[in-house]
C-alpha cells in the first residue's frame, strides 16, 4: 500500500532545497471530481482500494468533492499507474503526475 | 459527486452476504441496462465518445501520446474487468426478478457495473453537479413520456437508487 508519508528533503542546516532535481520529486495518483458517483460510493472504493480508514477515505473523498480534485497515493510512477488503473476500473476519474 | 436522498431498502445485510429482492420489471430493466451496456464493451473503444471517454480516461492529462502507450498495455485488461462486472450482474439477477444474494465479491462486481452503467447515462444525460434528476424527470415526462431521454433519465435514477442500497446495505 502507498502513504503520503514522505521524508522532506533537507540539507543539514534545515533549509529546504529549493530547487530539486525534477526526477527526485514522486509521483501521484489523483482523483477528480465528477457529478455522477455517488459520494459514499468513493469513500467505500478508497478504503477498499488503498485499505485507508474509515475516518481518512471520508477526508479524502470530501476533499475531491469540494476541491475538485486529490492526492490519493504517492510513490514510484509504475505503481500509480496501477493505482490510476485500479481507480478506473471502479469508475472513478484518475490521473498520474508529478508531485 | 453526489448523492440520493431517502432510503432505499432493495438490499439488506443478512450475515456476510447482502440479499436484494428485485421486482420483476426493476429486473428486466437492469437486466436490458447490463446487456446494453456489455454490447457496447464488446465493441472496440470509440474515444470520440464522452461517455466511453470517461469509462477509459486517460491516464496523463497533459500527455495525450503517454496515455495512448499506456493504454495500450492496460485497456484490454480494464474492458475484461467492467465486462465480468456486467456479467456477474446477469448471472445473479434472475430473469423474472425476485431474490439476489451476494457475497463480498459479487456486491463489489455490482457496484461496479451499476456504477460504470451511471456513469454511461449521466455522461450521455449531460448530468453536472447541479442537475437534479427527479425534476429532469418530471419535466422531461411532462412534454413527452416516450421519449429516450425520459427512459434514460428513468434509468439513471433506478441505477442511483440499487446502488445506494447496495452500498447503504454493505457498510451497515
Amino acid at each position: 500500500m502507498s502513504t503520503e508519508s514522505q521524508t522532506a528533503v533537507r540539507p543539514v542546516g534545515g533549509t529546504e532545497v529549493a530547487e530539486r532535481p525534477d526526477a527526485d520529486r514522486p509521483w501521484v495518483t489523483v482523483v477528480w471530481d465528477d457529478p455522477v458517483n455517488l459520494m459514499t460510493y468513493v469513500t467505500w472504493v478508497f478504503s477498499t482500494l488503498f485499505g485507508y480508514s474509515r475516518p481518512k477515505a471520508e477526508k479524502l473523498m470530501l476533499d475531491v468533492h469540494t476541491k475538485g480534485r486529490a492526492t490519493v497515493s504517492t510513490g514510484a510512477r509504475e505503481r500509480m499507474e496501477f493505482d490510476a488503473g485500479r481507480l478506473h476500473s471502479y469508475g472513478l476519474w484518475a490521473t498520474v503526475e508529478k508531485q | 459527486m453526489t448523492e440520493y436522498a431517502g432510503e432505499f431498502h432493495l438490499f439488506v445485510r443478512d450475515g456476510d452476504e447482502l440479499v436484494g429482492s428485485f421486482a420483476p420489471e426493476y429486473a428486466s430493466v437492469l437486466r436490458e441496462l447490463v446487456r446494453q451496456t456489455g454490447d457496447l464493451l464488446r465493441r472496440p473503444v470509440d474515444r470520440t465518445d464522452p461517455a466511453l471517454a470517461r469509462l477509459f480516461p486517460d491516464v496523463y492529462r497533459d500527455s495525450a501520446a503517454e496515455s495512448a502507450e499506456l493504454r495500450r498495455l492496460t485497456e484490454g485488461e480494464l474492458r475484461t474487468g467492467k465486462l465480468a462486472a456486467a456479467d456477474r450482474i446477469l448471472d445473479t439477477l434472475p430473469a423474472g426478478g425476485g431474490e439476489v444474494r451476494l457475497g463480498a465479491e459479487a456486491a463489489d462486481d455490482w457496484l461496479r457495473g451499476l456504477n460504470d452503467m451511471r456513469l454511461l447515462l449521466g455522461t450521455r444525460l449531460d448530468v453536472t453537479a447541479d442537475t437534479d434528476v427527479v425534476d429532469e424527470l418530471e419535466r422531461e415526462i411532462s412534454q413527452d413520456p416516450t421519449s429516450p431521454r425520459s427512459a434514460q433519465l428513468l434509468a439513471y435514477g433506478v441505477l442511483g437508487e440499487i446502488q445506494t442500497s447496495l452500498l447503504d446495505a454493505l457498510l451497515t
